[in-house]
């Protein structure tokens, strides 16, 4: 029963929003250019959050999986931190450090590196919510690799470099791969850090939001079950990925 | 030659302490004891891919205790094998860089050819540790060819075959040790595998409780069970 009720709730506003606008939403791609725009920005944004999500995340991840260290519980948790922030504190926080009055800001400023309002603010604001999410998945990822299997490519004259390409990247990659995906939803779905630092140029949670209140419900519905579909796409690879894990 | 000096190693709750013995060069060295003793922790610190606490790591003429452990030339046969489950078997046994040249007398010898187009997940134990030997014999071999000196370190790389196929095995690794001239250290509780070493070493808890050839060790046990872990009763 409370089963029931549960996927009820998940599944009614989803699929009336989908179900009610979808067709208007994917007909309006065609016709609507700032919904085409916003929602290429999004892709754009949300794929270089994660990209840099990797780049960064995988050393860390690595740390976290493979050594103990005196701080680590404190560690794990500051990079936890994002995750349980309401998004706009963490607006309001990136909006701190990146603003220009900030002495960081106003120094990216002075080498032509703008932030707030530019699609660089909409990746800060997106790695800064997402990124913990690939620490985390990569992290699970690297320690089911058996360190036995590092310990005895060492052995066999691997350096750690050769141990990460030739034995920890490949085992662990599927696992990493999931956490790229799961990093890449998150980021699409953000608007809370993002209006608060970058309102313009608009992704299309943003765009979404402008439509509800500037000319209500009607107008928002195609853009939200728009957005709603763009957000299935990395969840049905997920889905995709995990099959392809059981089978293997 | 291996050589262990006052080596102690910290992991969890369990410790290495004070471990010292030596394995001359060229000898057979075995270590027994009981299970959670510290064997395989004692070959992982030879084989470098363990932090030592205190202590040093000698191999021939070298001190190697800051060496990395692909720098130590050692061929080491972990217990299950852990084989590189995306790769193939051929993958797996030249690992190390060696050519045919190395690599084909070593399958043939272990009788293993036609193992090698078989998935590492549809191996069976027993051929899993003959894939692992293989892949560590190549190693050792590759580094003579190399101009190094490598020593052999075999966690129970037996346990999982048939008798006849441990006795041919056990027989095959003998004989290479001779050819090749090389030191080996082999971690068993089988009391043949003890008997017929040079050197044995007795450890429990983390501490050796005796060294020495397995005859004097019979002859004069410094404990009661000294001869139980040297398969003294198997023997009748």
């Amino acid at each position: 029963m409370a089963a029931s009720c549960l996927l009820l709730l998940l599944a009614l506003p989803v699929g009336a929003l989908v179900g009610g606008s979808g067709a208007r939403g994917v007909s309006l791609l065609l016709t609507d250019g700032e919904l085409r725009s916003a929602l290429l920005l999004t892709v754009l944004t949300a794929t270089s959050a994660s990209i840099l999500a990797a780049l960064g995340g995988m050393p860390l991840a690595w740390l976290l999986a493979r050594r103990e260290f005196r701080g680590k519980a404190m560690f794990t948790a500051l990079l936890d931190l994002p995750l349980v922030l309401p998004h706009p504190v963490a607006g309001i926080a990136l909006l701190l450090v990146f603003g220009r009055n900030s002495v960081l800001g106003n120094g990216l400023l002075q080498v032509g590196l703008q932030i707030v309002g530019t699609p660089l603010g909409i990746v800060c604001a997106m790695l800064f919510v997402s990124a913990p999410l690939f620490v985390s998945g990569a992290r699970e990822a690297i320690a089911q690799v058996p360190v036995r299997l590092e310990h005895a490519a060492r052995t066999l004259g691997d350096s750690p470099w050769q141990v990460w390409w030739r034995i920890t990247l490949p085992l662990g990659a599927r696992g990493m791969l999931a956490a790229s995906v799961v990093t890449w939803a998150r980021a699409v779905s953000e608007f809370g850090a993002i209006v608060i630092l970058a309102y313009n140029p608009k992704v299309a949670s943003v765009l979404s939001y402008e439509r509800f209140t500037s000319y209500g419900l009607p107008e928002a519905l195609p853009v939200a079950a728009a957005l709603a579909l763009l957000a299935l796409v990395p969840l049905l690879a997920l889905r995709a990925l995990r099959r392809q894990t059981i089978v293997a | 030659m291996i050589v262990l000096t006052n080596v102690g190693v910290h992991t969890g709750s369990f410790e290495l302490a004070a471990v010292s013995f030596t394995i001359p060069l060229e000898k057979f060295g075995v270590v027994v004891g009981a299970a959670g003793a510290g064997k395989t922790t004692l070959l992982e610190v030879i084989a470098g891919v363990r932090t030592l606490a205190s202590g040093t790591v000698t191999l021939h003429t070298h001190n190697v205790t800051a060496w990395p452990a692909e720098r130590r030339s050692v061929g080491l046969v972990y217990q299950h094998g852990a084989l590189f489950p995306h790769k193939s078997v051929r993958e797996n046994i030249g690992w190390s860089g060696a050519n045919e040249a190395v690599i084909a007398p070593i399958i043939a010898q272990l009788g293993i050819a036609g193992l090698l187009t078989t998935p590492v997940a549809g191996l069976s134990g027993g051929e899993r540790q003959l894939v692992a030997l293989a892949r560590a014999l190549v190693r050792v071999r590759n580094c003579q060819i190399n101009g190094e000196q490598p020593v052999l370190l075999l966690d129970e790389p037996f346990s999982a075959l048939d008798p006849r196929r441990k006795r041919a095995t056990r027989d095959v690794v003998h004989a290479l040790h001779r050819e090749w001239k090389l030191t080996t250290l082999h971690v068993t509780h089988d009391g043949l595998d003890a008997r017929r070493a040079d050197i044995a070493v007795l450890l429990d808890a983390g501490r050796v409780v005796q060294s020495g050839s397995p005859q004097d060790m019979l002859d004069r046990p410094a404990r009661e069970d000294v001869p139980l872990f040297l398969g003294a009763e198997d023997s009748g």
